[in-house]
């Protein structure tokens, strides 16, 4: 048979390297900031731009997508080729595809900066910023089933079916996700509102999760777990029971991160049943993994790469154990809102993610730079800290997590809450948030110490842009299936086909969860006297949304007494049905602040608590947390685009009457003078057309629907 | 989008689509094992040693 010469690009692969490396250091940077801001919250600088609402986006969103999302790329361009034994099908779109990346993320960290976001976690990208997301994307898959098309062997390799479950399931969660009626350039309204709202992004984060942290890394675990190994897989066959169990399972699970909320009880059922199963493949993946090493476990004890790769496997099985047992309505009453997810997430992205990248890199670098790793002992320097480093993060928050959870539910003898304070649960768990710091900075010594290693690495060595390598040319076979080739083996050949079959696959748990929840009036029961935000309130939660409130407040009061002793009535599905977008939340730092506005209620504070918290929190009490937001104060409304909002929520189906939108600054102007007014009686000047006006008016409406 | 709404709104029970939709998933395990278990061992062991197969200089 005639053999082929050809060469893969290892440039591209280079490049996706250094960017992981770069944005890997970037995130926890940040990340660490964020940590230390809860024990020195001066570390805001009473600055706009650095407040925990701005910074945790930038955290979650470098770490997933630029940290990782380059980790993926660098293992993908590198494992695909040579799987393929092909060259990437087009170098532009190789390089399109990277500076495309680079510059979504850059984009990312300034709009993020600057308070333009969506509010949807780990979807809080603008909508210009998402076409070009999606567009990078499409690139991204049409270069790679380019390649899977072009290549020289007749079967696809499992860890190709994990790209292939990867590229069509974030562009369908992506896009799904993302529906927006645009406002203006930098701001827009989702087009889902309330309980849907929270369906659809739970939907889609959970499998960001599962399709952007998970999937793709397993296609590399079964790529270069192997190959650092010397050895095949242990199963193959497991490989691919692991594989369809997965992506079927998975997509399911969404509801199970709204348990005890306003959603109805069929579909926090369903999140709850498919969570659990999902333990089955998950296991049988880490299984996989782990048995991989059988026979070179000595070779454990000296190679670093191998070091990291059990590390990480592990921390994988770890978290699909936690997280189906989360899933768990008991154990997620106790375990939601509260610094276990935190500590849950961790575990998966310093473990899984993080030790994955780097066995993948002090693997893969001394191979593109013909040379060895610099120094074994910096290596393995590295994983021990980086080991401590999750142990001293995930720990500590553990601990915090129980203790503040059951001071939140702690009743005295005569039946009151035994820590009405929201606070005191705080500064309680705060020597677990400095244990935390001490975590967080471990593992951030090794990554340095890691980039350093590396980057001797590649000066000691001569990099190869390309590997020469030879192949036979494949063998074009009918279409069609042959005789005795069974249906799937048929698929296994069939990139196209095996990408449509993967689609049908993971649109049927979403479709099932979230077609009903449009389609059957009763799952919201509407509310008469629920009745749409006045203008200013849609002002005001439009900077409410812009100082991201929501990722330490919650607006969720779920049906426990500890919770309704605390907050007030619990909340329902029909409160939030002019909600664009949702702001449940996902964990409280702060109290739940779904009844703020309620002045019989349990929390209510007057206008002028909130003027003098928003101005200096630690005013009104020493040890709060929270950070400053002086330029509320300064800065005025902008009420230009009200008209046009008002238009856009009435196209979505917010009841305003016919023309309100020419009338809409009117009343916008009487209810500022209305509460600049109030402030004035209780001593505070402050002119009407300010933005802490509306947000205090947007505040004050919280919840008071249902009391009228 | 109406008619569609009126008409699934309608059936009693909609909700046995998610055990319906279990079911789906049951029997597609079952005969993803079947179908995974009825592999050629020789095959099997080919394709698992698809990325040991390349040579690209390795040094480590």
């Amino acid at each position: 048979m005639e053999q082929e010469k050809f060469y893969y690009d290892n440039t591209i692969v280079k490049y996706f390297a250094y960017a992981t490396l770069f944005w890997g250091v970037i995130g926890m940077v940040v990340g660490l900031l964020a940590a230390l801001q809860f024990v020195f919250p001066s570390l805001s600088f009473d600055l706009a731009y650095t407040t925990f609402g701005r910074i945790r986006p930038i955290h979650t969103n470098a770490v997933i997508f630029a940290f990782v999302g380059n980790g993926i790329f660098t293992g993908v361009y590198y494992s695909l080729q040579r799987l393929c034994k092909a060259r990437m099908f087009n170098d532009r779109l190789s390089y399109i595809h990277f500076w495309g990346w680079q510059l979504i993320i850059v984009l990312a960290a300034l709009t993020f900066i600057f308070g333009i976001t969506t509010s949807k976690e780990y979807a809080e990208l603008e909508w210009p910023i998402d076409i070009l997301v999606a567009i990078i994307w499409v690139i991204f898959g049409w270069n790679m089933f380019g390649t899977i098309i072009k290549r020289r062997t007749r079967h696809i390799y499992v860890a190709i079916w994990f790209y292939i479950a990867t590229f069509v399931t974030v562009a369908v969660l992506h896009i799904v996700n993302s529906i927006a009626i645009p406002v203006s350039l930098l701001k827009s309204y989702p087009v889902y509102a309330g309980v849907q709202d929270a369906l659809v992004q739970w939907w889609y984060g959970h499998n960001a999760v599962a399709f952007f942290l998970t999937t793709p890394y397993l296609g590399l675990m079964y790529y270069f777990l192997p190959k650092a190994a010397n050895r095949p897989v242990y199963s193959y066959r497991l490989s691919i029971i692991h594989f369809w169990a997965l992506i079927f399972l998975y997509i399911w699970a969404g509801p199970h991160h709204l348990l005890y909320g306003a959603l109805p009880d069929w579909a926090q059922t369903l999140g709850v049943v498919f969570s659990v199963m999902l333990i089955a493949p998950s296991w049988g993946g880490m299984v996989n993994g782990l048995l991989t090493l059988r026979g070179a476990w000595d070779k454990v004890r000296e190679d670093p790469v191998l070091k990291f790769f059990v590390v990480a496997v592990t921390a994988y099985g770890m978290s699909t154990l936690e997280g189906p047992m989360m899933s768990i309505k008991a154990i997620n009453a106790f375990t939601h809102f509260t610094d276990w997810t935190i500590a849950h997430v961790h575990v998966g992205a310093l473990g899984w993610n993080g030790f994955l990248t780097f066995g993948m890199l002090y693997w893969l670098m001394p191979r593109l730079f013909n040379t060895k790793i610099y120094s074994l002992k910096l290596a393995n320097t590295h994983f021990w800290l980086g080991t401590l480093g999750i142990i001293f993060y995930a720990v500590p928050l553990y601990w915090g997590a129980v203790v503040q959870t059951l001071m939140w539910k702690e009743f005295t003898d005569m039946g009151f809450l035994k820590y009405p304070n929201f606070l005191e649960t705080v500064t309680q768990i705060m020597p677990m948030y400095i244990a935390r710091i001490v975590g967080g900075t471990l593992y951030l010594t090794g990554v340095v110490i890691g980039v350093w290693n590396l980057y001797k690495t590649v000066k000691a060595g001569q990099f190869s842009r390309e590997t020469e390598a030879i192949a036979p040319a494949l063998v074009p076979v009918t279409s069609k299936r042959t005789d005795g080739e069974s249906r799937h083996r048929w698929l296994e050949r069939k990139p196209v086909q095996f990408m449509i079959l993967s689609l049908i696959v993971i649109l049927i748990g979403g479709a099932v969860e979230i077609i009903p929840m449009y389609l059957i009036k009763t799952n919201i029961p509407t509310i008469s006297s629920v009745k749409p935000y006045t203008p200013l309130e849609l002002e005001g939660r439009d900077i409410y949304v812009r100082e991201g409130c929501y990722t330490c407040h919650s607006q969720l009061i779920r049906p426990f007494r500890s919770e309704t002793e605390r907050y007030g009535e619990y909340s329902k599905a029909g409160e939030f049905v002019y909600d664009h977008p949702f702001q449940w939340g996902s964990k409280r730092n702060g109290p739940d602040l779904a009844r703020e506005g309620v002045k019989t209620g349990k929390i209510y504070k007057p206008d002028s608590w909130h003027f003098n918290h928003m101005m200096d929190p630690r005013k009104l009490n020493q040890q709060s947390i929270m950070p400053t937001y002086p330029w509320l104060i300064r800065n005025d409304l902008d009420v230009s685009y009200i008209a046009r909002k008002i238009r856009i929520m009435q196209s979505l189906g917010v009841p305003y009457e016919e023309g309100y939108d020419k009338k809409a600054n009117a009343d916008l102007v009487s209810q500022a003078q209305q509460i600049s007014g109030g402030l004035k009686t209780a001593g505070i000047e402050v002119d009407a057309d300010k933005e802490i006006i509306a947000l205090i008016a947007y505040l004050q409406r919280l919840g008071t629907d249902i009391s009228k | 989008m109406n008619l569609i709404k009126e008409y699934l709104g309608s059936i009693a029970g909609v909700h046995v689509f998610a055990i319906i939709a279990m079911f789906i998933f049951l029997i597609t395990f079952i005969f993803m094992i079947y179908h995974t278990y009825s592999y050629r061992k020789d095959d099997v062991r080919t394709y698992s040693r698809l990325p040991l197969e390349e040579d690209d200089g390795d040094q480590n």
